[in-house]
Order: structure tokens, then sequence, then C-alpha cells
């Protein structure tokens, strides 16, 4: 009888350890998705003095659009802000800079300049880096979320202070990156 | 690149027309032998049939029936072979070139193994591989080669057709960062391949019904959705959908492979006693036209190194 008790617990014990450490691959994997989009993002964010000096020179009557990059550069930058503030702060910024690339249509000596052309690009390229790099997140985050709510890993998750992570939500970067072709 | 039906008719009717006529002329000679053929075994067996009497033994009389059909039927197998060949090499260089001047076509490809074996689409050992037709297209930005290529693997009884029908292999000037596999996951017969990716990086993606029908694998879960996005695996659905054959395709090092089986770029079987298919033949390039498009529209000169 001792026995069966003894291998009853001893199954338990193991089942507990197998959900821990799924849950902890998980977490790690959402962590390390996490940490890529982190590093595309400042990417990003160092593209953007380079972007505002280069148009400032040609669009003089859009100083609020540019104002309000280099301001939202200086938010997104800051060390203590959350993830869903910084998914606010990364749409403003996509849309930002979609707006000066729309708005550089009028300016044809700004469309012609080399440098311009060469932020452009690299602007696309790292727009695309983010996308992907959200959409893996997201995907990760997606069955991080549903491993933490299923019974009886909730349970476990509940314990362990494994908590919902929100995702990536954003206002359709591919969108903007096709406006930037 | 989209195939201009009426540039086609016009130079298809100039250049082709008048050498397809002339195959006509060599084709009712083939008929004739062959009907001479006939007729001769017919007589033989009919004159030795008449000879035959209640001492003759039946077996030795129906073993020689029976290689005389046998060489007969080997006889007609060449005529018909040779003259295939003849009409392949006469008519489809000019036919494939007033479909589009960038069209190269050969009927003897010269194929590697290694191309397929590189492709990932079969990690086991390839029997064998044959490919008979080949159409080499030449654009500004890439170097498209379809091969009509069957592959099998083990011999004898477990002899296992893996891949049968058309492959095309483009070759950029940029390598990718790391090697990409879409996998068409409906295999009735291609089970084997399916659990042989089981233990490589499978990439889940945010598309239900891509997700349905192909999967993913790469190393690299975030460059595979660079090359996979949402736009792409629409329009790749959208082609699947049209072609309604199983598409694969393998992005490595600085080729990209497309495997589309079940579809064959002319039908040998029937150029002997049918007319050259035509709208087959061109339903067909525009099937795979449709692939190259979006495989295209990923601009991969311009953006994924």
């Amino acid at each position: 009888m001792l026995g069966i008790i003894f291998l009853v617990l001893c199954f338990c014990i193991l089942i507990v350890v197998a959900i821990y450490n799924n849950l902890v691959r998980l977490s790690n994997l959402v962590k390390n998705a996490f940490s890529s989009i982190d590093v595309m993002l400042k990417r990003r964010y160092d593209l953007i003095p380079n972007l505002v000096e280069t148009v400032k020179k040609y669009m003089d009557y859009e100083e609020s659009v540019l104002k309000r990059i280099t301001e939202l550069r200086v938010e997104a930058t800051q060390s203590n802000i959350s993830i869903d503030e910084k998914v606010k702060i990364d749409n403003d910024i996509s849309s930002n800079m979609s707006k000066i690339f729309a708005l550089s249509e009028g300016y044809p000596d700004l469309k012609a300049d080399e440098s311009f052309l060469k932020l452009q690009t690299a602007t696309i390229d790292v727009e695309n880096e983010i996308s992907a790099a959200r959409r893996s997140f997201n995907s990760s985050a997606t069955e991080y979320n549903i491993n933490i709510n299923v019974f009886p890993n909730n349970i476990f998750a509940h314990f362990f202070e494994f908590k919902e992570i929100s995702l990536f939500k954003t206002d359709d970067t591919e969108n903007v990156i096709i406006k930037l072709r | 690149m989209h195939i201009n039906i009426s540039d086609f008719q016009k130079t298809y009717y100039e250049n082709v027309k008048p050498l397809e006529d002339g195959i006509k002329q060599e084709k009712k000679k083939i008929y004739i032998i062959i009907s001479i053929i006939i007729i001769i075994t017919f007589v033989i067996i009919m004159i030795s049939q008449m000879n035959i009497d209640i001492y003759s033994n039946m077996k030795e009389i129906t073993d020689s029936y029976l290689t005389i059909i046998i060489i007969d039927f080997f006889i007609i197998i060449w005529l018909v072979n040779s003259f295939t060949s003849k009409l392949k090499n006469k008519i489809f260089p000019g036919l494939f070139k007033s479909i589009d001047s960038n069209f190269v076509y050969s009927s003897k490809a010269k194929w590697q193994i290694d191309q397929f074996t590189d492709s990932g689409f079969y990690n086991n050992k390839i029997n064998s591989c044959m490919s008979e037709d080949n159409l080499y297209i030449k654009t500004d930005n890439q170097d498209i080669n379809i091969y009509e290529l069957e592959v099998t693997h083990g011999q004898g009884k477990q002899e296992k057709t893996v891949f049968s029908g058309l492959f095309a292999h483009i070759v950029l000037n940029k390598s990718f960062k790391s090697d990409v596999k879409i996998i068409y996951n409906k295999h009735k017969d291609f089970g084997i391949i399916k659990s042989m990716f089981a233990n490589e990086d499978k990439v889940n993606l945010e598309n239900i019904e891509f997700e349905e029908n192909y999967d993913v694998y790469c190393t690299d879960q975030i460059y595979a959705r660079r090359i996979l996005t949402l736009t792409f695996m629409e329009k790749l659905l959208q082609a699947t959908d049209k072609i309604n054959n199983r598409i694969q395709i393998s992005f490595k090092n600085n080729n990209i492979y497309i495997a589309i089986s079940g579809i064959k770029l002319i039908n040998d079987e029937a150029l002997f006693f049918k007319k050259i298919d035509m709208v087959m033949i061109l339903k067909t390039l525009d099937n795979i036209m449709e692939i190259i498009e979006v495989i295209n529209f990923l601009e991969l000169d311009e953006q994924i190194v």
C-alpha cells in the first residue's frame, strides 16, 4: 500500500516538474522573442535622428511631424516603460514615419536626395524585421498564454506566479511598409 | 511575366505551324510502317496457321507467335519514341520561343541529382532521378530552370515515387540567412516526407488556412516570418487554389526550389496519338508563372539577405 502511495506521489511530482519546466521554456521563448523586438526597435530609433536631419533641410513646413517623432523617440528610449506603453509609442512612431514618407512625395528634391533614399531603404528593412519579430513574439506569447490558462497548468502557473503576457498589437505594420514602398 | 496569347498566336502561325505540318507527313509515314508491320505479322501468323497439323508442337508455335508480337511491339515503341523525340527537338524549342523570347527549351535536361537533394524536400537517399524536359527562363534578375522530374526511393518491390512533377530552380545573387522550407502538409503519398521534418523547427504562423495547408520549417523563427509575410501567405494560398496542385518551396543559400507535384510540361504519351495540346502547355506555364510571381512579390533581390 505504502509502495503504491509512493509511486503515485512520485508520478505527481514528475507531472509538476514537467509542467513547470514547460512553462519556464515557453516563458524564456517569449522573453527571447521580446528581446529580438527590442534590438530591432533600437535600430529603428537610431534611424530617426538621421531621418529628421535629412528631411529638415527640405520640409520646413512639416516641423510638427518632425518634432513629434523626435519626442516619441525620447519617450521610447526611457528604461522604465511597460510593454503596453512601448507598443503604443512604437505604433505612433510607425504612423509618423509613414507620414514623413508620404509627405516626401510633395518634395521632389527630397525624394532625389541620396541619403534620404538610403534611409528609406533602411527603414523598410527595419520595419520588415520588426513586423517579423513582432509576429514571432505574438506566436510565442499566445502559446505561453494558452499553456498557463489550461487545466491543470493554470493551478501551477498561479502558484509559481506565471503571469499572462499582452500581445504586441499594432496598427498593421505590413500596411505601413507597403505605403513606404 | 505573363504570357501574351495574341503575340504567341502570331509567332506560332508564322514559325511553328509550318514545322508542325512537316512533322505530320512523317507521322503519316510512321502510321503506314506500323500498319505494314501489323499486316506482315498477321500474314505470317495466318500462313503458319495453315501449315499446322495435329503433330505440331502447340507450345513452340505459341512461343514463336509471342516472339514476333513482342518484336513488333518494340519496333513500334521505338518508332513512336524516335518520332516523339524528333518532334520535341524540332517543334518545341520554337514553340516555347514563340510563347516568350526568354524561354529556352531542351528535351534532354542536364540534370544533377544534387539539386533535388539540396532542396531538402526529401532527406533520405534517392534511388533515381529522371528528367526529360527542361525549360530555361532568363529574366532581368533571375535564372529559372524548370525540370520535369520523377524521383524514386528504394529498390525493387520497395521502390516508391517520392516526387513526380515539375521542379523549378531559381538562382539568386544573394544568400538566405537560414533555410526555410514550406512543405505541403496534405500529402497522400508523401507521408514519409512529413514525418521526416518532425524534428526540425516548425514555425507556427497566424494564418489558419495556411497552417491547414502548409508546414513551415526554419531554425530562425523571425527570419521565417520575414519571408512568410501575411500577404505572401495569402498569395501562396490563392496560387494553390488556382493551380490545384501540391506546391512546396525551399529557400536555401542563394537558391529557391519549387516543387509542383502531378503536373507535366509536355505530355509525351499523347504527342504521337494526339495533336500538341497547346492549351495544356499554356496552362502549365501560366501556373508556373503564378508561383514565380508569388516569389517575386517578396522582392528578394532588394530586401532579404
